[in-house]
């Protein structure tokens, strides 16, 4: 069997390649499988004392309001312990009509993050061997202050600075737009590109995405395939660097498109700010931004 | 007698058994192709009784059914090349996204969007 990573607002896990995005949010994700929901997840920062109690009780009120049936604490499975083991955790099971849920209740010191797991049994689809490999795999954090964000076919990397500010993925294009203090960032990704670039090439298809941009653009190799790069900075007269100034609009702009041919896919980062850009910075998002 | 009684989550099908069907097209359609090979599907819309009614009252002895006409995309016209009453939807979105490359939920998201189209407007079922 196939698994895939999935790394969402901080955590990241592995899961069978096979269960897809139900629904997702901030901080929030389902997995669902052909039967239905598979596993759910719920995450959030910790700024006060994190009681499991607590949370258990909050989570049994929501469950009953949600569903109608109650949630019990419950011992967490042996296996289930040894892959936790550097979590304070809580166990809970609850059972409705047909289908019914057992997870636990994670908290982890290091990064005040507070985590609900929850497997759904849903006829017989629930092997005993999914549960312990995905909290094996489980992460809420890391230590070199990146952040990896994987979700359908793409993965990027970026620094925790970059917080998600909006997400979008439809049929054919993905979106990813991430905000730092002064500089915002996109990431994008369009398929198949074999269609996309059939009466267009890259650089029309990048002029989409940059309205009105000075400038040819310039090609270049990236990766596999072909890639178009537009920069813009703000005209180096006097009058240029005032108007960039005292512009609300971002004066400094870097857009990379790159065509994977393999994967018929094209990939896409846009940068833009108020301040300069460093070049070595774009680099190394692209070379971490990848479809898979 | 519970007068707000509690809503039911059971919603009848699940996903695995929604993608069984197989689609059907409706032999009310002709298709023309064009030169792109996109297809054109022209298909009558009945007039609905209530608006035949007023036409009479009007003088209008009797009305012609209404011919409207789609033109599919590649993609939809793909898609409804793959349309025979045999292939399931699951099947047609495997070899939607293996002809494309997709993801396989973003090939399911597509071709499940088109096919409610279609069903919407009657240019064909499920069976």
């Amino acid at each position: 069997m196939n698994w895939q990573e999935f790394a969402w607002y901080g955590i990241r896990f592995e899961a069978p390649a096979r269960w897809q995005v139900g629904r997702m949010g901030p901080r929030y994700l389902m997995l669902e499988d052909d039967a239905g929901p598979a596993l759910e997840l719920k995450w959030g920062e910790v700024k006060g004392r994190f009681s499991h109690q607590k949370q258990l009780r909050r989570l049994a009120a929501l469950q009953e309001k949600k569903i109608g049936e109650p949630v019990k604490a419950c011992p967490i499975p042996p296996q289930w312990q040894e892959a936790l083991g550097r979590y304070k955790a809580t166990g809970f099971s609850w059972q409705g009509e047909g289908i019914g849920g057992t997870g636990v209740l994670l908290y982890c010191p290091a990064c005040r993050t507070a985590t609900l797991i929850q497997f759904y049994r849903n006829g017989n689809r629930q092997s005993e061997k999914f549960p312990q490999r995905i909290l094996n795999s489980f992460r809420d954090h890391r230590k070199d202050n990146l952040v990896t964000w994987s979700l359908y076919d793409i993965k990027a990397t970026l620094p925790d600075d970059f917080k998600l500010k909006q997400y979008r993925f439809e049929a054919g294009e993905f979106e990813l737009a991430f905000a730092s203090k002064g500089q915002s960032l996109n990431l994008h990704r369009w398929g198949p590109a074999t269609t996309l670039l059939s009466e267009r090439d890259l650089i029309q298809f990048a002029r989409m995405l940059i309205p009105n941009p000075r400038g040819a653009g310039n090609p270049k190799n990236f990766g596999d395939g072909k890639a178009v790069e537009w920069r813009i900075d703000p005209p180096a007269t006097p009058w240029g660097q005032w108007w960039g100034r005292i512009n609300r609009r971002p004066t400094f702009q870097w857009l990379r498109l790159w065509h994977l041919p393999k994967r018929n896919r094209i990939l896409g980062v846009k940068i833009w700010g108020r301040s300069p850009i460093n070049p070595r910075f774009l680099d190394w998002v692209c070379e971490g931004y990848e479809s898979l | 007698m519970r007068v707000f009684k509690r809503k039911s989550h059971d919603v009848g099908m699940t996903r695995a058994e929604a993608l069984k069907f197989a689609p059907v097209r409706s032999t009310r359609i002709q298709e023309s192709h064009l030169e792109s090979g996109e297809i054109i599907l022209s298909y009558p819309v009945d007039i609905k009784p209530w608006v035949d009614r007023i036409a009479k009252r009007f003088g209008v002895k009797e009305s012609k059914p209404i011919e409207k006409k789609l033109q599919l995309d590649e993609f939809g016209t793909v898609v409804w090349e793959q349309i025979n009453g045999e292939r399931s939807v699951r099947q047609i979105i495997q070899w939607f996204a293996k002809k494309y490359q997709l993801h396989t939920k973003e090939a399911e998201v597509s071709v499940t969007r088109f096919l409610r189209e279609l069903g919407k407007r009657g240019l064909i079922g499920l069976k």
